[in-house]
This record gives C-alpha cells, sequence and structure tokens, in this order.
C-alpha cells in the first residue's frame, strides 16, 4: 500500500510538471518585431501627403559686418515620397559686429584714427563704414521646393523608433533690408563718441527696401512623435546687390548665411 | 490494493503524462523570424529567450562590425568659419576600432597639400577703409594634427530611394599640435618690401614666423560627425571638428593673442581593414 501511494504521488507531480511544458514565443515583448517587416523598412512618418508647420529658432552664422537673430514659420507639403514644397516667413534682428563697433573696428577707426573725426572734425559727416554685406535683412518670405530623399532609423534607445529625414532645399523669394547709420556726437573725443540709428528693434519694418533672393539650405529632421518632430538646417540668402568697390557701382551676391532649428508639427 | 489494480491505476494516470513528457523532449519548430539576428534561441524557454533578449533594437543587422578593426579614410577638408582667414586641403586620419562604439585615431593633414588664403572681410576693410585685423587674426594655420578619442552611440540605417544605408553619429575630442604662418612685416626676417605682390598677405605675403614659438603650439580638437556604409568596407565620413588653439603675433613690438577657433569641415572615404 505505501509503494502505491509513493507511485502515486511521483506520478501525480510529473504530470504537474509534464503541465507546463516550455512554451516558445516568437514575439516575447508582444511588439511584433519578429513577425512584420523589418523595422527599417516601416517608415511611421510617410512623407508622401505630409504637411507640417515648423517653428524655427534663426541665428545667422559666418557673420561680416551684421549678425542676426530671429524666428522663421515654414509650412511644407510632400506632393510625393521624397518631393515636397514650402512656404516660410521669417523675421530677424540684426545687429553691428564688433568689426564695425569696436573701438579699434571700422567707425572706431574713423573717429579716432589719425584722420578721423576727433582730430579732424570734418570728417565727422560721414562715419559710415563704406563696406559691401552692411545691410541688415528683416523679414523674408520664400517659396521654397523640398527634396527628402533619405529616411531612415537610429538606434537611441533600444526599441524607441526615432527616425531621421534628411533633406535639401532651394528657391526663390524676398527680404526686406536696412541701413544702421552712425553719427557722430557733437565736439567728439573719444571712438565711441557717435551714436548709432536705424538698428532698433522691427526699425526698417519687415519688407522695407525689398530684394529678390535664392535660398538654398540643407537640414534633418529627428521624429519623436507622430505629431512632433526636431528640425535643424542651414540655409543660405543669397541676393544680387550693388557696392562701389572704385570703380562706379558694381554688382555683387551678397550672402548672409543662418542656423536654424526647432520644432515641426505634423498637420495631417 | 492488489497488484493487478495498482499495475492498472499506474497505467492509467500515466497515460496523460507520457505525450506531456515526450513533448518537452523533443525539440519545438524554430521561429521564422524575419530578423534572425536577434532571433530568441529555439529550444529555450520565455524566461531565458527574455534574458538573451534583453535589447531588440530598431535598427537590426548591421551592415558592418568595426571592433578590432583599422579604419583609414583619406580627407577633403575645408574651413566653414573664414572670418579673416579660410584654408582648404587634404588629410588622412587612421583609427582602431578598441570596440564598436569606441575608436582611437591618428588625423594629419598633408603638408603643401591644399592653400590658405584671407577671407573677402580682409581686402574690403583694406581696401576701402585702409584697414587690416590684428596680426594675430591673420596668421594662417599651415598644418595640423594630433590624437583623438572617437565615440560612436547610435546608429542607424537610412533609405535612399529603396537602397538602405548605415550609417552612425559620432562625437570626437582630442589633443594635437599645429603649425602657423605670419603675415610679412616688410624687410624683416626674409621678408623684403617686395614680396608678395598684390593680393596674398594684403601686398606683403606669409612667412613662418621667426620665434619657432609662434609657429607650433598644443591645440585641442571638438567635434563630432556622420558614417555611412555602402558596404561592408566603405564609406563616406562627414564631419565638422573645431582645432582651437592660443596664437600670438608680435608686430612693431605689438603683441597681439587671440584663441584660435578653425572649424573645419571633413569630408572623407573610409575604408575598414
Amino acid at each position: 500500500m505505501r509503494n502505491a501511494w509513493v507511485t502515486l504521488s511521483l506520478l501525480l507531480a510529473a504530470s504537474s510538471a509534464a503541465a507546463q511544458p516550455p512554451r516558445y514565443d516568437d514575439d516575447p515583448f508582444g511588439d511584433a518585431d519578429f513577425k512584420d517587416a523589418p523595422l527599417i523598412l516601416d517608415v511611421s512618418y510617410p512623407t508622401r501627403g505630409r504637411g507640417q508647420l515648423s517653428l524655427l529658432f534663426t541665428s545667422s552664422v559666418i557673420d561680416k559686418y551684421t549678425t542676426h537673430l530671429g524666428g522663421t514659420l515654414q509650412l511644407d507639403y510632400h506632393f510625393t515620397r521624397t518631393l515636397g514644397a514650402a512656404l516660410a516667413v521669417g523675421f530677424l534682428h540684426g545687429q553691428l559686429t564688433n568689426i564695425v563697433t569696436d573701438d579699434a573696428g571700422i567707425i572706431g577707426n574713423k573717429m579716432r584714427g589719425q584722420n578721423g573725426c576727433v582730430n579732424n572734425p570734418a570728417n565727422c559727416a560721414n562715419i559710415n563704414p563704406n563696406v559691401p554685406d552692411y545691410n541688415q535683412i528683416t523679414g523674408v518670405i520664400d517659396a521654397l521646393a523640398v527634396w527628402s530623399p533619405l529616411y531612415g532609423k537610429i538606434n537611441v534607445v533600444s526599441e524607441i523608433d526615432v527616425n531621421l529625414q534628411a533633406f535639401v532645399l532651394g528657391g526663390l523669394g524676398a527680404n526686406g533690408t536696412r541701413r544702421v547709420e552712425a553719427t557722430a556726437k557733437p565736439n567728439p573725443r573719444a571712438a565711441n563718441d557717435y551714436t548709432l540709428s536705424g538698428g532698433e528693434f522691427f526699425a526698417g519694418g519687415f519688407m522695407s527696401d525689398p530684394k529678390f533672393h535664392f535660398t538654398i539650405g540643407v537640414g534633418l529632421q529627428v521624429f519623436f512623435a507622430h505629431f512632433i518632430a526636431l528640425r535643424v538646417e542651414t540655409r543660405g540668402i543669397l541676393f544680387p546687390d550693388t557696392f562701389d568697390f572704385g570703380a562706379g557701382d558694381e554688382t555683387y551676391l551678397s550672402q548672409y548665411w543662418f542656423f536654424q532649428a526647432g520644432l515641426g508639427f505634423i498637420l495631417f | 490494493m492488489s497488484t493487478p489494480r495498482l499495475v492498472a491505476l499506474t497505467a492509467l494516470l500515466s497515460l496523460p503524462a507520457a505525450p506531456l513528457w515526450a513533448q518537452a523532449d523533443e525539440p519545438a519548430a524554430p521561429p521564422t523570424p524575419v530578423e534572425p539576428a536577434v532571433a530568441p534561441a529555439p529550444a529555450a524557454p520565455v524566461e531565458e529567450a527574455l534574458e538573451q533578449d534583453e535589447s531588440i533594437y530598431v535598427v537590426q543587422r548591421r551592415v558592418y562590425s568595426k571592433k578590432g578593426a583599422f579604419e583609414l579614410t583619406p580627407l577633403f577638408y575645408t574651413s566653414l568659419n573664414n572670418k579673416f582667414v579660410g584654408h582648404f586641403g587634404l588629410g588622412l586620419a587612421a583609427a582602431y576600432h578598441v570596440r564598436e562604439n569606441l575608436a582611437l585615431e591618428l588625423q594629419s593633414s598633408v603638408p603643401y597639400v591644399g592653400d590658405r588664403f584671407f577671407s573677402a572681410l580682409v581686402y574690403e576693410v583694406y581696401q576701402q577703409e585702409q584697414l587690416t585685423p590684428e596680426a594675430v587674426d591673420l596668421k594662417q594655420m599651415d598644418y595640423f594634427g594630433g590624437l583623438s578619442v572617437l565615440f560612436s552611440a547610435l546608429y542607424g540605417k537610412m533609405e535612399l530611394y529603396s537602397w538602405l544605408i548605415d550609417y552612425d553619429f559620432f562625437v570626437t575630442a582630442g589633443v594635437g599640435f599645429v603649425s602657423t604662418i605670419e603675415t610679412c612685416v616688410p624687410e624683416r626676417g626674409d621678408c623684403s618690401e617686395e614680396v608678395g605682390g598684390t593680393g596674398q598677405g594684403i601686398g606683403r605675403g606669409v612667412h613662418s614666423p621667426e620665434e619657432a614659438g609662434d609657429r607650433f603650439k598644443l591645440s585641442g580638437n571638438l567635434g563630432g560627425g556622420m558614417r555611412f556604409f555602402f558596404s561592408d568596407r566603405l564609406g563616406l565620413r562627414l564631419e565638422i571638428r573645431d582645432v582651437v588653439y592660443s596664437d600670438r603675433a608680435v608686430e612693431s613690438n605689438e603683441v597681439t593673442t587671440d584663441i584660435r577657433n578653425n572649424v573645419l569641415f571633413f569630408l572623407g572615404l573610409s575604408v575598414l581593414l
């Protein structure tokens, strides 16, 4: 009898163990990583038909005589997987660089130089810099073509599906310009005895003294969620301008380069 | 209980257990994952699979592996922040990948290949305003080299018209040294009144500083970039690196100093050996 109970107990234990055999799960995390198409081929943010509104902080780079800060609002729509169009409106506030305003800078030398305003009051009538690319950009309106041939993903944290898209853009537009004027104070004694006018915030308005320009740029978008993307890019505004290099007014290509970063909101 | 009954009961109880044991002994059919690079072990229980596959990456199946490999990269470089001077030329980088995401790299520009120049601003203020920047601002870097650490924690894939390209982002930091040349002072050192002609050096040319200390100096470099690999051996490398050093110049008994930041853009062809 004892043998029978021992045998029965062993059999029950064996049955209990055998009731939970190893299970094989080809999707242990329930995220379809192994079942469906590779995630790299899953375009989480399809380009075609996508409408996006971007708000970008804008800062000039490689500054010569003027530095700019401002913002840009851009509406993008993609007609195909790689091609789209965009409308951009921007506003910039310019400031003269220290190459112009330092005591040893252009205006400083016109003030205290050997033949400057301080030593020779007859030269106080014009202490403005006589250099090209001196205009400051105010408002910008652009119509752009956007080409986005590169779409990809990146491992940031495992299983977080971060998507990237690189793009280049080019187009035509118009921008307002303004010019900061330097005026010597009465009876100047020092290099900084002058005042600047025309450089105040919103001085020159949005589109005064407009120039037609070409715009080129290259950038990258990082999609973090279904409605938002981080966007960084560099953009150049190039327009023909005139300047007297010594033989009368000559046309030259004025160039301003900007770094832009901000958020893109996917509208549809 | 009689012996025959015991045997019968034992046999009866064993019946359901038998197929279960048999199931445990036979290996299960392995799954057929789309991405077999991180497929679960065919005969492992769930817990074991979870342990083995703690990280499932968005981007799988790296085309290339860098760990333990040497990478040789011929480079073209050009400066980006040409406020007063600009540079372009060729360079060479040799890296050893200690780990998949960590490498040590020796980098050097190729001497006498490339050019240095003054920016448009220098000519504009000279011709229009008869001004020149401080002497130290006109010094030009004619060689740079250094030892750097490259750390590439992020990698991914991009699609270019159905062509998958592997890439990674990297940051780099290191130390090195640079050599600079300065504008001539007429009739001083190896500079004559006629040296240079028009153009280069605002009509005065450039030469090596007489004091060697003004020519060679330690530098630091900091940068980042991307590598695109088209195959398991060849790739394209884009990088922006700031070569920074302290510089000084002596002109007419006036010493000027500056912290120079040369922001260079590199375009290279990476070869994994």
